[in-house]
């Protein structure tokens, strides 16, 4: 070691740009995660809500939001866990279509007949020590009903792009709910099982079998 | 509309279903060397899994049999003023025990807030059927037994299915059987029959049902898994209410390598 003046200095200097140059930064990645989810919303409204468009058409609008927004591969890798992990990547990337297609036709649905509902972006927490920021908002009903808090949990990708790895409706984790849902038919059955019954889910959406409420009937307390 | 004979046969069925339980046991713990499994097994941290799965199904008899028509047929025949009129009456009755438990956690602001509604309600609410209190910004909480133990420490147990009462674990089992026993409103009505006390649970238990009448028709038709479903949603929703909607520890989230080990810190 050395016992010098520079040898003193420099490690003090570079503890206080430690110190200095993380606050900025972290502050920066708040308020851009925020920006991030007003414009999801924003997109989901004007795009989707609004849009008189045909279902085929609402659908596709819903799957490119979802594919622009969503990390749907790391979604997809946390609702599998350790069962998803160990199979082949051909069942891998099968799932996540499936997956993204159960996701896209729900919502599609869900938007079908769009009660005006808004989304507004309270505050965001710093990014956490895996990187994920939490950003608050709150889904505002204009018939008057109490606003849901919603918590969009992102997440910037390998190409520093956000990213949504979960939502947070009223403390529920929607990641972990489909986790939780997922497990035994992925004990008993395998991916493969599971990528087949969510295929059976889709169809079921697809052909109408499956009723899938609007956002208009909202019922949360 | 399914037939009467329909339905017996699946009440039936729900009746020997409960009887089942008795004969079923304990899930298998995974094998200690896989350590994954393991993580998994504490995660779900539902030891009693066959059992809970049968009282799950006896349940869910009863509520397709039963409570879900009486919530239907409540919803579709008694006007809305009407029920909210009742369900501000049951809120009402509720409030001397939310502040109880205000009291034990420590939350005195809270505590203040739900004595000051039922002061006004009772009054100025009439008997508490207007929510006069709630106008003018004194919002109702819920709080319970179980959540004060909660915030003592007491740490929630393996997750149990109650027979009727639905998802529960041992620490929000003994809080509901203190509520009972300890519910001041309970007190103020001495010598109240028993039939006025389970009208009572029959009036609550509808009133509940009707509220989740479409939260649960979503989930069931949504989920592949109804059980596992539920568990997770409820011990999701204990844990926000107890830490009463505040941010708690950081929850597991889609891309961490570290996610499946991590998985259960959200539950606590």
């Amino acid at each position: 070691m050395r016992n010098g003046w520079g040898g003193k200095f420099f490690p003090a200097l570079l503890l206080l740009g430690g110190l200095l140059a993380p606050l900025p930064v972290l502050a920066d990645a708040a308020s851009e995660a925020k920006a991030f989810v007003a414009k999801v919303a924003d997109r989901a409204v004007n795009q989707i809500g609004r849009a008189q468009v045909n279902e085929e058409e609402r659908a596709e609008r819903v799957r490119s939001l979802m594919s622009d927004n969503f990390d749907i591969p790391a979604v997809a890798r946390f609702v599998t866990g350790r069962v998803g992990k160990l199979a082949d990547e051909v069942q891998q990337k099968e799932f996540q279509q499936v997956f993204l297609d159960y996701q896209v036709h729900t919502w599609a649905k869900r938007f079908k007949d769009y009660g005006g509902q808004t989304l507004e972006v309270d505050g965001a927490l710093p990014p956490d020590e895996a990187g994920v920021i939490s950003v608050d908002s709150r889904l505002l009903d204009p018939a008057g009903k109490p606003p849901i808090l919603v918590t969009w949990r992102v997440r910037p990708g390998d190409d520093k792009i956000l990213k949504t790895v979960d939502i947070v409706v009223e403390g529920v984790s929607m990641a972990l709910t489909m986790q939780s849902d997922y497990r035994s038919i992925l004990q008993r059955q395998g991916l493969s099982g599971l990528t087949k019954a969510l295929k059976e889910k889709v169809e079921a959406i697809r052909s109408g079998k499956m009723e899938v409420p609007p956002l208009k009937a909202s019922t949360a307390k | 509309m399914k037939s009467k004979k329909a339905s017996a046969i699946s009440t039936s069925a729900a009746v020997s279903l409960l009887a089942l339980t008795l004969v079923a046991g304990c899930a298998t713990p995974p094998a200690a060397g896989d350590k994954e499994a393991q993580a998994e097994w504490v995660q779900t941290n539902d030891p009693a899994e066959p059992t809970n799965r049968n009282l799950h199904a006896f349940n869910q008899g009863i509520d397709d049999n039963v409570l879900k028509p009486m919530a239907e047929g409540y919803r579709d025949y008694v006007p809305a003023n009407f029920r909210t009129n009742i369900r501000n009456v049951l809120t009402n009755l509720s409030e001397p025990l939310v502040a109880a438990n205000d009291l034990l956690q420590g939350e005195f602001l809270r505590a203040a807030n739900a004595i000051g509604r039922f002061c006004v309600n009772s009054t100025f609410g009439f008997l508490g059927m207007g929510d006069v209190a709630g106008g003018g910004g004194l919002e109702h909480h819920d709080e319970d037994f179980g959540q004060t133990l909660a915030v003592w420490g007491v740490g929630e147990g393996p997750y149990i299915v109650l027979p009727l009462l639905g998802p529960s674990n041992p620490r929000d089992a003994v809080g509901t059987a203190v509520d009972f026993v300890g519910n001041p409103t309970n007190w103020m009505i001495p010598g109240l029959p028993l039939a006025a006390g389970v009208a009572k649970g029959t009036v609550t238990a509808v009133d509940k049902r009707e509220k989740y009448i479409e939260p649960l028709n979503e989930v069931q038709r949504t989920s592949l898994d109804y059980y596992a479903s539920l568990r997770s949603l409820y011990r999701q929703k204990r844990a926000d209410d107890i830490r009463n909607g505040k941010k708690g520890p950081t929850m597991p989230a889609p891309g961490l390598a570290a996610m499946d080990a991590e998985g259960d810190k959200a539950a606590h």
